[in-house]
């Protein structure tokens, strides 16, 4: 089916001219996936192959190697088709390793929630008052 | 059945939204988002075309010092709008004010 | 159909699609199918900074079901043929 014309397939407009070439997928939890598109179907189920996810927190980077995936239509906001004449960080990112780019994950993620933790707190001190 | 008939009957919800093409209604979205815009389109799923709109985003900030909550609404202007049905909450017919 | 149909005869023109994570991607609207599945062309995110994984993109597909907005170009369709559409649309579904 995957060589057939885009007309021929229902629904997922055009997937079809992408197949074999370098996307980049982005999540409905914002999770970015970059990977070599190899299948699709009319839900956007896609199957990447030599997937990475790119975890990105402030200017730095890391990307995770994940292998051969298969990632169910619904979960997808878009599928972006990566110029290789393009950087595809800014050049100032750096990349850093694994245990870093958690560290650095949590680290943010701490941050928002001490806010809303902050925030509840306030709104049940003048709730009370 | 003629035109003339059928345009004026009401039998289920969206024959009203039928009676409010090309005047301006209120649409309240999720995401405490609100439009106020003449409707061009619309189908079965509440997708619509609107035009000349008016959105509203009410947004609740946290002051980073005291913690505050702060109510903020912002507005644009978007000449010609496509609103997808599954955001909808509301639709309200043609507006009195404005 | 309605929908489906219009953005079809929208083809070639610029297009700004906003979407439910809030993010804005203009770009030239390549093609649609009927879940309103889209591909745009030449595509530009409008607050660039924010989104630095976007930078190398500059043709994508967006699922339907995730957009939130479309803004469309004045000149596209001529609204009365908009109004006759619908009202075609209404009696039939």
């Amino acid at each position: 089916m995957s060589r057939s014309g885009p007309q021929s397939l229902p629904g997922t407009s055009s997937l079809a001219e992408d197949l074999d070439k370098k996307l980049l997928v982005v999540l409905r939890d914002g999770r970015k996936i970059v990977g070599i598109l190899r299948s699709f179907d009319q839900f956007a189920n896609v199957v990447l192959e030599a997937a990475i996810e790119r975890i990105i927190v402030g200017e730095v980077y890391c990307d995770i190697p994940l292998g051969l995936y298969i990632i169910r239509g619904e979960n997808v906001v878009l599928i972006g088709e990566i110029d290789l004449q393009k950087e595809e960080l800014p050049a100032n990112f750096k990349r850093v390793g694994v245990a870093e780019i958690r560290e650095a994950q949590k680290a943010e993620q701490d941050a928002s929630e001490l806010k809303s933790s902050m925030m509840k707190r306030m709104n049940e001190f003048l709730d009370f008052d | 059945m003629a035109a003339a008939e059928e345009d004026n009957t009401v039998k289920e919800p969206l024959d009203l939204i039928r009676l409010s093409l090309d005047e301006r209604i209120y649409v309240k979205l999720r995401g405490d988002r609100e439009l106020r815009g003449k409707l061009h389109a619309y189908d079965q799923h509440l997708n619509m075309v609107l035009g000349d709109v008016e959105e509203s985003v009410t947004l609740v900030e946290i002051d980073d010092e005291t913690y505050e909550e702060i109510v903020r609404v912002d507005k644009r202007t978007i000449p010609f709008l496509f609103v997808r049905g599954d955001g909808v909450i509301l639709v309200s017919p043609p507006l009195r004010t404005s | 159909m309605l929908f489906f149909s219009y953005f079809k005869e929208l083809v070639g023109k610029e297009v700004t699609v906003e979407l439910k994570n809030d993010l804005a991607i203009t770009g030239v609207l390549h093609s649609v199918d009927q879940y309103l599945n889209i591909k745009l062309e030449n595509t530009k995110v409008v607050n660039e900074a924010k989104y630095p994984h976007m930078l190398s993109v500059k043709n994508c597909f967006i699922r339907g079901s995730v957009v939130r907005y479309i803004q469309l170009p004045v000149d596209g369709v001529d609204v009365d043929i908009l109004h006759d559409a619908t009202r075609r649309e209404a009696r039939g579904g």
